[in-house]
């Protein structure tokens, strides 16, 4: 323990007290000074050192140390040194001038930090404001809950979405504004064990008890140590969504309804267009002459037209509506199903398909899928040239995340400037006394590439044939 | 030939699809006995001998039945319904006639009961075909209860 005496309370007094302080091995015992209005003196009082006017007084204390003179008057030292009879060590002059500046550096440098923590926690309290405000002021509604699923936070989104104040929710079970009850169960007891869980749509309860349809994305809430201290969750209003949703399926149902009744109706009158066409040829063949057999014929052609442009429309209402499940099916399954459905259709034109050997699986709707290289191939075999036999190439291209499929063949090819629109409805290149048809069947092929996330497009050069090319996704 | 010989019953409201359909059943076979009704009430009322098909000699019970799915009235999945749940009536076969061939309907169709189904397709020539598979079938092939 070392006893210290100081001579000067002033600018260097005042800073070196509180230092000296903070050491328990060192004990400032008195301070010497004779301006009253020192600011070291207001120091010494609080930590309860004695003060007196007079340095000389300083010798007569028992089990002092050392002095130490802060004043820079080299007379004081000189005084004191001349009366030191007990052998203290007396600091004067350059010594306590080093130590002065010590300790001055010292306090400047502690100031320094001290002004950057300051403006360090200014500026965290400012991020904190700022992270508070962009959460308090969302559109989007964020509700914080601790582990027991009690309401901690509640933002101006939350406010306006739900209709509550906030001091009316906050501490309550968010059961309490749930709608879906085993939903909000389920899903927060996996957030806070497995983690975080997106986009999961559901219903909230609003003042007035209406519900709205929420898209909510719930996150676990976690401390410094990683332990999870409850959730966070961050919604959005999706009630007009759902809204439009409902009206688009109602309106697709009614639609589907309207196209059904339609061709009921249709096809009624076309029956009875045919079947009386039909009775005249059998039945009074006789009683007409060549000319009246030959319109009679002419009608049923086109009522046999017109009923496979109602089949066809009806299909295209349906692909979409009426999906079969997706399964993993190998390519050349599909194929030989098709080969099957076209039999009559390839013996009758001595139509040659070539398949490459080993062909893929692909996970999709069978049926669909069978129907959609069905009408490929069967166009394959139609837009040929009266003297050519069709010869058609089917292969495929492994592409990291698609396979790339196409059918080739040797048919009339199309003009360049209907490559884009040939799948579009209706949009035939040939009248149907050349080359039959509907106009529809590519515009089935398509959706079906679509339904299975695909993509369709073909070259073409006229007079030497077309290739289609269609990409279905892995998995 | 006599236990092939049966009475079918024709129910449709088109008269020029109830041509087609005597014409199709008609064709170079069996001649049978062809009843028509062109409502599904009047299906019902024939079926019960009710009202103006009391008398069971002029109104008999058919051993096949040609059922058109859109009717007025009652319309004839509901026809289907009702023969199938009553005891009397429910072994008697009933071909479904539609023009639509909706997934959902046709299986609604199985589901009432019925034991075949029929699209009529626009072209005559391919309906007498599939009315003579239907009549091979259910009139020749199998034995009816009478």
């Amino acid at each position: 323990m070392k006893n210290i005496a100081l001579v000067g309370a002033g600018r260097g007094g005042s800073a070196l007290l509180p230092i000296l302080n903070r050491y328990p091995d060192i004990k400032v015992l008195w301070v010497a000074e004779k301006d009253s209005s020192a600011p070291g003196l207001k120091i010494a009082k609080e930590l309860g050192i004695p003060i007196t006017l007079n340095y000389m007084d300083l010798l007569l204390i028992k089990g002092l140390d050392m002095i130490i003179n802060l004043t820079g008057d080299p007379l004081i030292t000189s005084e004191l040194e001349k009366e030191n009879k007990e052998g203290i060590d007396i600091l004067g002059g350059l010594g306590a001038r080093l130590l002065w500046d010590l300790v001055y550096t010292e306090k400047k440098r502690e100031e320094k930090l001290y002004k950057k923590l300051e403006l360090a926690v200014v500026k965290l309290n400012d991020m904190k404001n700022y992270l508070e405000n962009i959460l308090e002021h969302s559109a989007d509604m964020i509700i914080t809950t601790d582990t027991d699923m009690n309401i901690v936070s509640f933002n101006k989104g939350a406010e306006k979405i739900l209709g509550y104040k906030r001091e009316d929710v906050i501490g309550t079970h968010i059961k309490e504004i749930w709608f879906d009850k085993d939903a909000q169960r389920e899903l927060m007891e996996k957030v806070i064990k497995e983690g975080d869980v997106s986009s999961y749509e559901t219903r909230f309860v609003t003042k007035g008890d209406g519900y709205i349809y929420i898209s909510l994305t719930l996150s676990q809430l976690k401390d410094d140590s990683n332990k999870v201290i409850g959730t966070v969750g961050i919604s959005k209003d999706i009630t007009e969504k759902k809204k439009l949703e409902k009206e688009l399926i109602e309106s697709n149902q009614e639609l589907e309804n309207f196209v059904y009744t339609v061709s009921h109706d249709l096809k009624a009158p076309l029956r009875t267009i045919d079947g009386f066409a039909t009775i005249l040829l059998d039945d009074y063949k006789d009683k007409l002459d060549k000319d009246g057999r030959h319109y009679l014929a002419r009608i049923r052609n086109a009522a046999s037209h017109m009923g496979r442009l109602i089949r066809d429309l009806l299909e295209l209402s349906r692909i979409g509506k009426v999906t079969n499940p997706h399964t993993r099916v190998s390519v050349l399954d599909i194929l030989n199903k098709v080969k099957e459905v076209l039999r009559y259709n390839l013996e009758d034109n001595k139509a040659e398909l070539n398949i490459v050997s080993s062909l893929p699986s692909i996970r999709c709707d069978r049926v669909r899928m069978v129907q959609m290289l069905s009408n490929l191939i069967s166009n394959a075999i139609k837009f040929v040239d009266k003297n050519k036999t069709p010869k058609i190439e089917i292969g495929y291209k492994d592409k990291k995340t698609h396979y790339e499929f196409y059918v080739k063949d040797n048919g009339i090819g199309i003009e360049s400037e209907y490559l884009s629109t040939i799948f579009d409805i209706f949009h035939r290149l040939h009248n149907s006394e050349e080359y039959g048809g509907t106009g529809i069947g590519l515009t089935i092929v398509k959706r079906i590439i679509e339904l299975h996330n695909g993509n369709i497009w073909v070259k073409s050069k006229i007079g030497e044939g077309s290739t289609f090319y269609f990409i279905i996704p892995k998995d | 030939m006599d236990s092939k010989f049966i009475n079918i019953l024709i129910v449709e409201d088109n008269p020029d699809h109830i041509i087609f359909t005597k014409e199709a059943l008609e064709e170079n076979g069996v001649v049978h006995e062809i009843y028509v009704v062109e409502d599904g009430q009047e299906a019902l009322d024939y079926l019960y001998q009710k009202g103006k098909y009391i008398d069971k000699e002029k109104s008999p019970r058919p051993g096949l039945i040609l059922l058109d799915i859109k009717l007025p009235k009652v319309d004839g999945m509901e026809v289907l319904r009702q023969l199938k749940s009553d005891p009397d009536l429910k072994s008697i076969p009933v071909i479904l006639l539609t023009t639509s061939s909706r997934d959902e309907e046709i299986a609604e169709g199985y589901l009432c009961g019925a034991n075949s189904y029929v699209t009529k397709p626009v072209n005559l020539d391919e309906f007498i075909e599939k009315i003579r598979n239907i009549k091979l079938y259910w009139v020749i092939t199998n034995s009816l209860p009478k």
